[in-house]
């Protein structure tokens, strides 16, 4: 994580991207295991633009997938603006469902319905419940998944 | 409102109530028990029935007094109604014993991320039905989505900065978007003359006139209170039903309790039992329309002395028999808790519900007003010793002795209550304020230590949180807050262009200016939105002022109208003005490159800065003229500019120095400061000053506090001073702090309010809270449980000064 402190542009870009398939991943394998996630997805569409420096892209939700799309739109449905990428994981990796206190921590600003915020946390909520349960099923997991943070 | 029986005042305390233990209440003991090791749980039926009903009805602009008085009349008639077992008083805000309600309306949707994970969170874990967490993850919040106060308020002004800003939480806390709180309804009325006579006078008030928006306020009104009569029938159907399997001696109880339900809220109370079940029945429907937030009972002693006389004189009921009718209401309001996100923990951690319970002080017509009911509220509340109700008492220049002494054991007891109040000062702050003089002396305490004119006041005193201590940064660093690197202010000179220490000031009030009008900006805004969206015709009928005006209180109702300020910071930014006066522009002792870079660094670099400015400049509490003089000044500029602002009401605005826990959690996110805080450190609490600080001991201390002026600070104040549960044992030194409190009034001082642990008690409390639950502090505002509060709230009330005399 010390490597991508300052990020430069290249890094910056990069980092969205890491983390927008990332987030896609997750959500995915959750979306086959999980059926409350796959409710969470029923009748929810909705555009999400992230950004961070110049670097643009949509997360979106339609007819119960997920897509990530390169480029940006006049009208998301909701803008998410990361200003401390390593920052947001950091935080999300220690408070899972915390997303609004990554506004109060200065690591993301919006633009739009704060409830589009809070439905994003709640799926990463139920992601951070389908990992904690696995782990607790399968304990050698948890060792094998261990990584340090320096 | 003239009682239906004679007052006798009595000024010296009853024989029997110093004698009462907790061993006289077996059954409080249980009930106190079960409160403290219950687990918190989420209900979801209001937010399910208020949804149910704006899914059919909608949500509009139009028609909305009706639709509201509408929606609490389906959500009392389909609530849940538990009778559990060995209460004395029936009514529950939730169906659990101990539980959080959501109000999907408001800013209910702040929990939506944490719902899978709420029963396993580390820092304050609540139990939630996994069906409750699909009900409110694919029902009640989508159907919010568009439709609460926030988002109505933010699409309305097209995303505007007073709330982008707001939403950052540094520079200030904008409290309406939760719901209306912070306010006393006027439950004397509903005691003295029964909801069907209020209904009766709406209906004439109706009939009377053609306007018809008021028609519509009337209407509804009438619909509310008689919603709340047909829940107290309920509530004793449930009673007989329950009294079919119940032991004879319980079986007993049950059936009187539904004939109790059967008179009251609809006719007035008769008993202490009649009136004390009338004001937690309609609590408890109140809490249905609006968010449980600072809901206080305001004057209880001065509305229930009547009753409990007659019941002495006709023999029914004995002193022991009141006090457990106390201790059952007492506990009835810690039955429910806000469910606070983790993103509010630093902000709001461990905060009960701030129903405030004000004792003692003037009568309207200045005659002292303390009597038996007063002494055995404070007896019941320091044997009982729970986070609710959040207890102040009043006290003025000819309070008895008896009473003074009543007061410090109860707070020796209790270890944090009652928070106390000075009549002489805080009545003129109200009548400097607007107030008419019967009506000032009729004030009681809203949610932390806020006055109002009880039960005739709109008064929003939680509405505005303002950290002081963010604009002083931003004058630092001309207009760009450091931490966040917001560019918020107006461009002022930033530190190193500033000549001399008036100029500072004055780049100090332009970024003052500038963030007050922002954030009167954005309570207006949702005080539109609450106006048109979210009226409270139950909660109106109950405020003086509205059978008259024919108006909702969100629109004006009331017979006053104010907005409230909490001023965050009070103390560091102080002390930081006198840093940068003596040892920056008047002594030149540190450059201002010097100061900024010290800042900056947290002092990390700067061994010898830190000291400067922590050792060498004078500080707020210190009984020092400079200081003091600056602090004063403070004060009544930070008054006047709020109220060159619009009022949303017609009313003005009140300000008033205390922080709940927000000292502490807006202080994680201030950096360094010249008066030597470092960067994430807690900021002073309320109206106290540093911790750290006062060196010349308590009485230096609060002389420094009652030097500020009240007519400013008609928003009340939180001076916090924590003593020593041991030096208090000493024999007489009880009455030295009271000694200290009386003179500290006399001088002027507005309130004080006790933490009594040692600090070794609490320390090992942080270390093992399991066997210290129920551990009582004074945070800078209401009372918690001390292991309830975060880490950093735990170590700021740690850290205290601690007073020695």
């Amino acid at each position: 994580m010390r490597l991508f402190q300052n990020p430069s542009k290249l890094q910056n870009q990069s980092l969205l991207y890491l983390l927008a398939l990332s987030l896609w991943a997750l959500f995915q394998i959750v979306r086959l295991k999980e059926p409350r996630f796959q409710k969470a997805l029923k009748n929810f569409n909705a555009t999400y633009q992230l950004r961070s420096g110049e670097a643009t892209l949509k997360l979106v939700f339609v007819n119960e997938k997920i897509r990530i799309v390169p480029g940006r739109t006049e009208t998301p449905d909701f803008e998410l603006i990361f200003l401390d990428i390593p920052g947001t994981i950091q935080h999300l990796k220690d408070y899972p469902g915390d997303v609004i206190g990554l506004l109060f921590e200065n690591k993301i600003d919006k633009k739009g319905n704060t409830y589009f915020l809070s439905k994003l946390g709640y799926l990463l909520g139920l992601c951070e419940r389908y990992v904690r349960e696995q782990l607790e099923h399968y304990p050698a997991l948890s060792s094998f998944l261990a990584i340090d943070d320096d | 409102m003239v009682p239906n029986f004679s007052q006798s005042p009595i000024a010296s305390e009853p024989f029997d109530v110093k004698t009462l233990t907790l061993s006289h209440f077996p059954r409080l003991q249980r009930m106190r028990a079960e409160h403290i090791n219950a687990q918190k749980t989420v209900c979801i039926e209001r937010a399910r029935l208020v949804t149910e009903f704006f899914r059919k009805e909608g949500v509009s602009e139009a028609g909305m007094v009706l639709k509201q008085a509408k929606a609490l009349k389906y959500i009392l008639a389909n609530l849940p109604v538990p009778v559990f077992e060995e209460e004395l008083l029936v009514g529950s805000t939730t169906q659990h014993r101990f539980g959080c309600l959501i109000f999907p309306e408001f800013f209910g949707a702040a929990i939506f991320s944490e719902l899978p994970n709420l029963s396993k969170r580390k820092f304050d874990p609540v139990h939630i039905k996994e069906s409750d967490i699909d009900l409110l993850a694919e029902d009640i919040f989508p159907f919010w989505q568009n439709d609460t106060i926030f988002e109505y308020a933010r699409k309305k002004g097209n995303d505007p900065e007073s709330l982008r800003i707001l939403e950052r939480m540094i520079f200030y806390i904008l409290s309406k978007p939760n719901g209306i709180s912070h306010i006393i309804p006027d439950y004397s009325s509903a005691v003295n003359m029964g909801l069907e006579h209020l209904i009766e006078q709406a209906r004439f008030k109706e009939k009377s006139t053609v306007e018809p928006e008021k028609i519509e306020f009337y209407h509804a009104t009438q619909m509310a209170l008689r919603a709340v009569i047909d829940f107290a029938e309920r509530y004793a159907v449930a009673c007989e039903k329950k009294a079919v399997h119940a032991s004879p001696e319980r079986e007993k109880e049950l059936r009187h309790l539904a004939s109790v339900l059967r008179n009251v809220p609809a006719k007035p109370a008769r008993t202490l039992e009649e009136a004390l079940q009338t004001i937690w029945l309609l609590h408890v429907a109140l809490h249905q329309e609006n968010v449980n937030t600072a809901l206080s009972f305001g004057r209880l002693d001065q509305i229930l002395n009547p009753f409990y006389q007659n019941d002495l004189a006709t023999s029914k009921i004995t002193p022991q028999k009141a006090g457990e009718l106390i201790g059952c209401f007492y506990l009835k309001m810690s039955d429910h808790t806000p469910l606070v996100p983790e993103a509010g923990k630093d902000i709001v951690g461990g905060t009960g519900t701030s129903q405030a319970l004000t004792l003692g002080g003037l009568t309207p017509d200045g005659k002292d007003g303390v009597n038996e009911i007063t002494f055995l509220m404070l007896k019941m509340l320091a044997l009982l010793s729970t986070r609710e109700p959040n207890v102040t008492a009043r006290v003025h220049s000819e309070s008895t002795p008896e009473y003074h002494r009543a007061l410090v054991e109860a707070i020796y007891q209790s270890g944090a209550m009652p928070a106390l109040f000075n009549d002489d000062v805080t009545i003129k702050s109200l009548t400097e304020n607007g107030v008419a003089l019967e009506d000032a002396r009729d004030y009681g305490v809203i949610g932390c230590v806020e006055i109002n004119s009880a039960g005739r006041t709109m008064g929003a005193t939680g509405a505005i949180i303002l950290n002081l201590a963010a604009v002083l940064e931003l004058t630092l660093y001309g207009g760009v807050h450091p931490l966040s690197r917001l560019k918020i202010g107006p461009k002022t000179p930033s530190l190193e262009a500033i000549k001399n220490f008036d100029d500072f000031m004055q780049a100090f009030d332009t970024q003052l200016k500038y963030l007050i009008e922002l954030a009167v900006d954005g309570n207006r805004r949702f005080a539109e939105a609450h106006g048109k969206l979210h009226p409270t015709p139950l909660l109106s009928s109950l405020i003086q002022g509205t059978l008259e005006s024919g108006c909702d209180i969100t629109q004006g109702g009331a017979k006053y109208n104010s907005t409230g300020i909490a001023i965050i910071g009070f103390a560091d930014v102080i002390d930081s003005f006198c840093a940068l006066q003596e040892l920056v522009f008047e002594q030149h002792r540190i450059s201002k490159k010097t100061l900024i870079s010290a800042l900056i660094s947290n002092f990390e670099q700067d061994q010898k800065t830190y000291t400067l400015l922590k050792k060498q400049a004078s500080k707020y509490g210190t009984d020092h003229e400079l200081a003091d003089r600056r602090a004063i000044e403070v004060v009544q500029n930070i008054h006047q500019l709020f109220n060159q602002q619009e009022h949303p009401r017609g009313g003005n605005y009140t300000v008033g120095y205390w922080s709940a826990t927000m000292h502490s959690g807006m202080g994680m996110l201030t950096g360094a400061l010249p008066n030597g805080k470092r960067r994430g450190e807690a900021l002073s609490s309320g109206a106290t000053p540093v911790s750290g600080v006062a060196s010349k001991g308590p009485t230096a201390s609060l002389s420094s506090t009652a030097k500020l002026p009240y007519q400013f600070m008609d928003n009340g104040i939180a001076n916090n001073h924590k003593i020593s549960r041991s030096l208090l044992k000493t024999p007489g030194k009880l009455a030295v702090l009271s000694q200290l409190i009386k003179g500290y009034f006399k001088q002027g001082g507005m309130q004080v309010q006790f933490t009594i642990h040692d600090r070794e008690t609490l320390i090992h409390a942080q270390l093992n809270p399991d066997a210290y639950r129920d551990l009582l502090v004074r945070v800078s505002g209401y009372t918690a449980y001390f292991c309830d509060l975060n880490r950093k709230m735990q170590d700021e009330i740690i850290t205290r000064t601690e007073d020695h005399f």
